[in-house]
């Protein structure tokens, strides 16, 4: 079965009350949120919200790395997802320099929420997903959308920004384990680089068909 | 998930510890929200957001001209950004102080649409002003299943007779569509009880953020 995946970019703008609030005073962090809808009915099978747990270290290494910023090549060097470690620009001109973009498009898998199936704990030097899902329509697969992200908002309290990705289930259906977000940067070449890796949510079965939207929301709360 | 310390520690001429408090930060604003919505979306631009000065620019991750989205790390008070920064100095708005940690005069309750210090403390040597000195980052670490790192900012009080600092925030780097860097925008501010710098006194201001997995 093979499901229509969006390469349109939508800015959607998510209302002050529809924010969620899981996160604590102080803390800056992430809410994950994770629907299983079956396009043919439009019916929700699933949906979970929680605190993803898990930024890793490459993510407050970008973080930090941009906050020096340099005019060359930082000196922080940061493991990409190849188990290579790669010392990026930070320094934004032209066009082809990045450092944490996620705006990946239909079918790539290199950048943006990436979906995996394996359930091991994160760890905080953990730079990949262990066992990613591959795009494609065989089995064992899932077809990537293009990602989306929706506005910046703030409530009396809590700010975010959210970034989301739909994966569509093929034959045999196929249980997530693990979500993470790869983010591009650049050293001359394009490099990748896991920010955040989510385990342990207890799966999420996305039967063939199906399609499993996730959202990732920046929070920060005062 | 991170959470950020802040640390504020008074210091006589000598460089003799007198005072330091230190409390959970709880500070991070829409408008760090907006810079990692501009940094994650590659090219597509960002409206309406309001600079330190009140301004709404349209911030942009990526120009022709030089930038350097989030950048907190910066040269003392009076300082400009050295090389291709300064020169492309618009209004002097990238002097040192501001960019990086700034302190402030007024403890309005923080809420995450703010701009700025409600009233920031000018840099220099007159009344109620404060010499900045740099801003610096260092003491990246991890330890699983933690990490961190420091953001820290040292102000002087010359002869500005005693000043009492409530707030604090820190002012980053962005630049707009119309290729005119730079422009600060704040990201986070805290307010705390009042600590008094005296004549020749000095005040470091010291933000921790930590994640734990």
């Amino acid at each position: 079965m093979r499901t229509e995946i969006g390469l349109k970019h939508d800015l959607k703008v998510i209302k002050p009350e529809e924010i969620k609030h899981l996160l604590e005073p102080g803390e800056l962090g992430v809410v994950l949120e994770l629907t299983v809808t079956d396009p043919k009915t439009g019916k929700v099978t699933e949906h979970r919200v929680m605190k993803s747990k898990s930024f890793v270290q490459q993510f407050l290494q970008l973080l930090f790395a941009k906050m020096i910023c340099s005019t060359s090549l930082s000196t922080v060097s940061i493991r990409d997802t190849g188990n290579v470690l790669r010392n990026v620009y930070l320094f934004d001109r032209g066009t082809a320099l990045y450092s944490l973009d996620c705006n990946g498009l239909a079918t790539v898998v290199t950048h943006g929420i990436i979906v995996g199936t394996n359930n091991t704990a994160p760890i905080i030097t953990h730079y990949a997903l262990l066992t990613p899902i591959a795009h494609g329509v065989a089995g064992g697969q899932m077809q990537y959308s293009a990602m989306t992200f929706g506005a910046p908002g703030a409530d009396a309290t809590t700010s975010q920004v959210t970034l989301t990705r739909n994966f569509t289930a093929n034959a045999g259906g196929i249980t997530v384990n693990e979500i993470g977000l790869y983010v591009r940067g650049w050293d001359g070449a394009d490099r990748y680089f896991m920010t955040i890796r989510d385990a342990n949510f207890g799966g999420i079965v996305v039967p063939a068909g199906q399609t499993l939207t996730v959202n990732y929301r920046e929070q920060g709360v005062i | 998930m991170i959470r950020t310390k802040l640390i504020l520690a008074r210091f006589d001429k000598d460089g003799q510890l007198i005072e330091q408090q230190e409390q959970e930060s709880r500070s991070w604003l829409k408008h760090l929200f907006d810079l990692l919505y501009i940094l994650h979306n590659d090219s597509v631009p960002l409206a309406n957001v309001n600079d330190t000065l009140g301004n709404p620019r349209t911030i942009v991750y990526k120009q022709s001209n030089p930038s350097n989205t989030l950048q907190v790390g910066a040269p003392p008070g009076n300082v400009v950004f050295p090389g291709l920064y300064g020169a492309s100095s618009v209004g002097g708005v990238n002097r040192g102080e501001n960019f990086g940690i700034v302190v402030g005069t007024n403890n309005l309750a923080v809420t995450p649409i703010q701009d700025a210090l409600q009233t920031k403390i000018a840099h220099g040597e007159a009344a109620g002003q404060l010499l900045y000195g740099g801003c610096e980052l260092y003491g990246l670490t991890f330890a699983n299943p933690n990490g961190q790192f420091t953001i820290r900012r040292y102000f002087t009080n010359v002869l500005g007779g005693a000043i009492a600092v409530v707030e604090a925030g820190i002012y980053i780097w962005a630049i707009d569509t119309l290729n005119n860097p730079p422009f600060s925008f704040c990201i986070a501010r805290d307010v705390f009880a009042a600590v008094t710098v005296n004549n020749g006194e000095i005040l470091r201001v010291t933000y921790v953020p930590q994640t734990t997995v």
